[in-house]
């Protein structure tokens, strides 16, 4: 789901750019305000482990190949804000070093994959260890958190290369949502493994998240999750390109009247665009609500039955 | 290093370079290499240390384009690619230019042509499958109609815009990364005031995702020996476990790192050997990258 350039138009690229740059300034003060010199290099350290560990990758169906993304597991290990810095630092260097991505649309590939992917795993999964605090309630809403946050990202990619024109919607979310459902499922699996382990082996290392599920901080990021959303599907909404119109009435620019002739929708403003949009935005919160009251009640019958037998 | 040290031990033999090479440049199998040295005497041809292989081999190499500084390259690169970005749907014209020019700055940079094009076609299955269905956003269809109908042109236009602009965008990057040291990009980032905490980040990824693919690699060959048939989603469960047992030795190494840090001296901030400087060589690439920019960009 690496969006390489060339895609994108102008809007977008902003649009993404900003809400990547507001999201990782928070996350660079949060940071450098509460960790140690120590804690910084153990996620530093982590960092590099969560890019060797994209090299897992798991056979989906029809020949294709999906990797590991980490974005939830990160966010599990390390907390949100960490975990933003670290996957925005790891598709830096994919961009830059492994042609994964380009260098202009990382604003909207940190949006999806060290933004939205990290904090919807992380309120998943925060979600579930305030539920119930034992080692498959764990489990449980770790492969949930990242199969939640690898869809997430894989919609809100959509949504992007949707907003610059360059699909249909119905397409892209249908393509995009039904691979990443597969791929999430690998992803899940592999997250819930590590969680598993990791609680059996030092739970101490698996405390540090108990002081980070704050309810202030989980509508922080809900609210910041819906901002960016809603922020894009206005962006798509208005009239196809705010700058090809400027063009249009300045005929000395000709570089970009030029491409709005070329395009055969220059112009022309579909009608009910505003309603898909709006659509497909309430359709990922009400599948995301959906995915959190099946987890909720899952998680509360579990529990239920755990202190029947106790 | 003591002179009673024999060549044959194994140890680096301190003869001179060979002539017209730089003090820190030698040879390796027909190739030129340059790159700070550890060890304190000049090192002969054959002589022993670490070489990374594929894309870190390629930083070493000795030409022109490697010497530029890496703030310039970073800054043209970006330049470059956002020119490459904001165009409008490219003529042939330029992007046969630009990817002439991209070319021979990589023939410059002796990187092997066939190496640049692998890694720049990596992005087209990507681009491809988006660029296959621009048309559809335009308004047209897949069928007879959308492939030769009255709005198909646009659509296709579109296609070719976005295949052509993921190409260049990516041999550009290919280029800046296959002729610039890791640790120069790092050290052109940490003066280009990027955050000091992405500058650790990068600088422990460059270091250390290596050491974890190697311990990655010999888990699962462990796991392929001892069980070669097993079903995918015990596979995949499994791989859960080894990468938490990976994460577990991994957060003792932070452990060990960070004391090995503060033994040294660490005390907040990473500072490199490679030193920066700007030269004509570096304002001639500028001009370059902003002619060309402006010519794709305007044009």
């Amino acid at each position: 789901m690496h969006i390489p350039d060339g895609m994108l138009d102008a809007k977008t690229m902003a649009g993404t750019w900003a809400v990547a740059a507001t999201g990782l300034g928070i996350g660079v003060r949060a940071v450098r305000t509460r960790m140690t010199d120590g804690r910084l290099v153990l996620m530093a350290v982590l960092a590099a482990l969560v890019f060797a560990l994209q090299m897992l990758n798991f056979p989906v169906a029809g020949g294709t190949s999906g990797h590991f993304a980490g974005g939830a597991l990160a966010a599990v290990l390390l907390g949100p804000w960490p975990a933003m810095i670290v996957m925005s630092a790891v598709l830096v260097v994919q961009a830059f070093f492994f042609a994964d991505g380009g260098v202009i649309s990382l604003g909207a590939n940190i949006v999806n994959m060290a933004v939205v992917a990290p904090l919807v795993g992380w309120w998943v999964y925060s979600l579930a260890v305030r539920i119930s605090d034992t080692r498959s309630a764990r489990m449980a809403g770790a492969f949930v958190a990242a199969w939640a946050a690898c869809v997430a990202a894989a919609l809100a990619a959509a949504l992007m290369l949707w907003a610059s024109g360059a699909a249909p919607l119905l397409f892209l979310a249908g393509a995009m949502t039904f691979w990443h459902a597969l791929i999430g499922v690998g992803e899940g699996l592999v997250t819930a493994g590590l969680v598993g382990y990791v609680f059996r082996l030092r739970p101490d290392l698996m405390r540090a998240d108990t002081e980070i599920l704050r309810p202030r901080g989980l509508a922080l990021s809900l609210g910041a999750v819906a901002v960016a959303a809603t922020g894009l599907s206005l962006l798509a909404s208005r009239a196809p390109d705010g700058l090809e119109t400027v063009a249009g009435t300045l005929p000395s620019l000709g570089g970009a009247g030029t491409a709005s002739k070329l395009s055969p929708m220059a112009g022309y403003i579909v009608p009910g665009i505003a309603n898909e949009a709006l659509v497909g935005v309430l359709a990922g919160l009400v599948g995301l609500i959906i995915t959190s009251v099946a987890v909720y009640l899952g998680l509360r019958s579990l529990r239920s039955r755990r202190a029947a037998r106790g | 290093m003591s002179a009673d040290i024999r060549p044959g031990d194994g140890a680096p033999t301190a003869t001179p370079p060979a002539p017209g090479l730089h003090r820190d440049a030698h040879e390796h199998n027909g190739e030129v290499h340059r790159h700070v040295h550890h060890h304190p005497e000049r090192a002969g041809p054959g002589h022993d240390h670490g070489h990374g292989q594929g894309l870190e081999r390629l930083t070493y190499l000795v030409s022109p384009i490697h010497d530029l500084d890496p703030r310039a390259k970073i800054v043209g690169a970006i330049v470059l690619i956002l020119a490459i970005v904001l165009s409008p749907p490219m003529r042939a014209a330029e992007f046969i230019g630009l990817w002439a020019l991209l070319l021979s700055a990589a023939a410059i940079g002796r990187l092997p042509l066939r190496w640049v094009l692998a890694r720049a076609a990596v992005v087209l299955p990507v681009a491809g499958t988006i660029a296959l269905f621009a048309p559809l956003a335009r308004g047209g269809s897949l069928s007879v109609g959308g492939v030769a109908g009255a709005y198909a042109g646009g659509g296709w236009v579109a296609a070719w815009a976005i295949l052509s602009k993921a190409f260049l965008a990516v041999t550009v990057t290919v280029v800046l990364s296959g002729t610039t040291p890791t640790s120069k990009i790092i050290r052109g980032l940490e003066s280009l005031r990027v955050p000091d905490v992405f500058i650790a980040l990068f600088s422990f990824l460059y270091r250390y995702t290596d050491v974890f693919r190697a311990q990655l690699r010999s888990l699962r060959t462990a796991l392929e020996s001892r069980a070669p048939s097993m079903p995918r989603v015990r596979r995949w469960r499994l791989y859960g476990n080894l990468a938490g047992n990976l994460f577990l030795r991994a957060y003792d190494r932070g452990e060990r790192i960070h004391q090995a840090m503060l033994c040294r001296g660490f005390s907040g901030s990473l500072p490199t050997a490679d030193t920066l400087g700007l030269s004509a060589a570096d304002a001639l690439l500028m001009l370059v990258v902003l002619l060309a920019a402006a010519a794709v960009a305007l044009y």
